[in-house]
């Protein structure tokens, strides 16, 4: 072949392609990962913020969280065995008596000797999420005569 | 490697090592601005779990408490008494910026809270 005084021979191009091509292989890898992470995470943020505010609505005042928890979510939580769908018709939402099932996981809550109970089970996607040791959380809380139910 | 305009693969080069440099700082301010979304993931919930754990020992408490320190599970719980009411600080064992310094009464056999402060 013969040689050109202008520009860059095949072997520098070639070689230059190929250390592109591996710097940009390396980048696009890390933020598919970092995307990945990135979303796990909202949807762990996410799944707190919902918790933190249903523990609001139940340590405020635990005695009338089923109503509160009905106008929080919109739902009619009295009857028993129902499910919900949104406007596009998915399920939004499973409820029976004392127990809830949403997006982002189960609430159960009653009330048994003196004692009020919530308990949160956060799942997506079919799968447990733990943010602790623990694969749930659970607040209980006692109350004495006059709030008794 | 010097054609006749001047131009070498050392530009080339250095155009691919500044991109691999930036790429590589990108990368760690990302990782770091993940580390500190874990990090308050982390606390958020032993907040919630301290939370959690600072009802059931005000539940299994069933007498007026003590003043002193004690253990309780993953907690050193410091209960001083103030006036005719207690206040309790719950701290993590292992994470000292899990915290709550609580003030309750204790009153027909439970334990109403008047005043929570995290941190």
């Amino acid at each position: 072949m013969k040689s050109t005084s202008k520009g860059f021979t095949l072997t520098e191009v070639l070689v230059s392609v190929a250390i592109a091509g591996i710097l940009v292989v390396a980048v696009a890898t890390f933020f598919i990962r970092y995307q990945r992470l990135n979303n796990r995470f909202l949807v762990k943020e996410n799944m707190l913020t919902e918790i933190e505010n249903v523990y609001e609505l139940y340590t405020g005042s635990p005695a009338s969280f089923p109503e509160n928890l009905n106008k929080y979510f919109d739902l009619d939580l009295a009857s028993s065995d129902k499910l919900y769908y949104d406007s596009n018709f998915q399920k939004r939402a499973t409820a029976s008596k004392n127990y809830l099932e949403l997006e982002y996981g189960y609430i159960e809550y009653g009330y048994n000797e003196g004692k009020y109970r919530l308990k949160i089970t956060p799942y997506y996607q079919g799968e447990i999420v733990t943010f602790t040791d623990k694969t749930y959380f659970l607040r209980e809380i006692r109350v004495g005569g006059q709030n008794e139910e | 490697m010097k054609n006749k305009n001047g131009s070498t693969l050392m530009i080339v080069m250095l155009v691919f090592t500044l991109f691999a440099l930036l790429a590589t700082g990108l990368s760690i301010l990302f990782f770091m601005n993940l580390k500190v979304r874990i990090n308050s993931i982390d606390e958020r919930a032993l907040m919630m779990e301290l939370s959690d754990d600072v009802y059931r020992y005000l539940n299994e408490n069933e007498k007026a408490l003590e003043a002193g320190n004690e253990e309780f599970d993953d907690y050193l719980v410091e209960v001083s008494i103030v006036d005719d009411t207690y206040k309790i600080v719950f701290q993590h064992s292992k994470n000292e910026k899990i915290k709550a310094e609580i003030i309750v009464k204790y009153q027909d056999e439970i334990y109403e809270i008047i005043s929570w402060g995290n941190g």
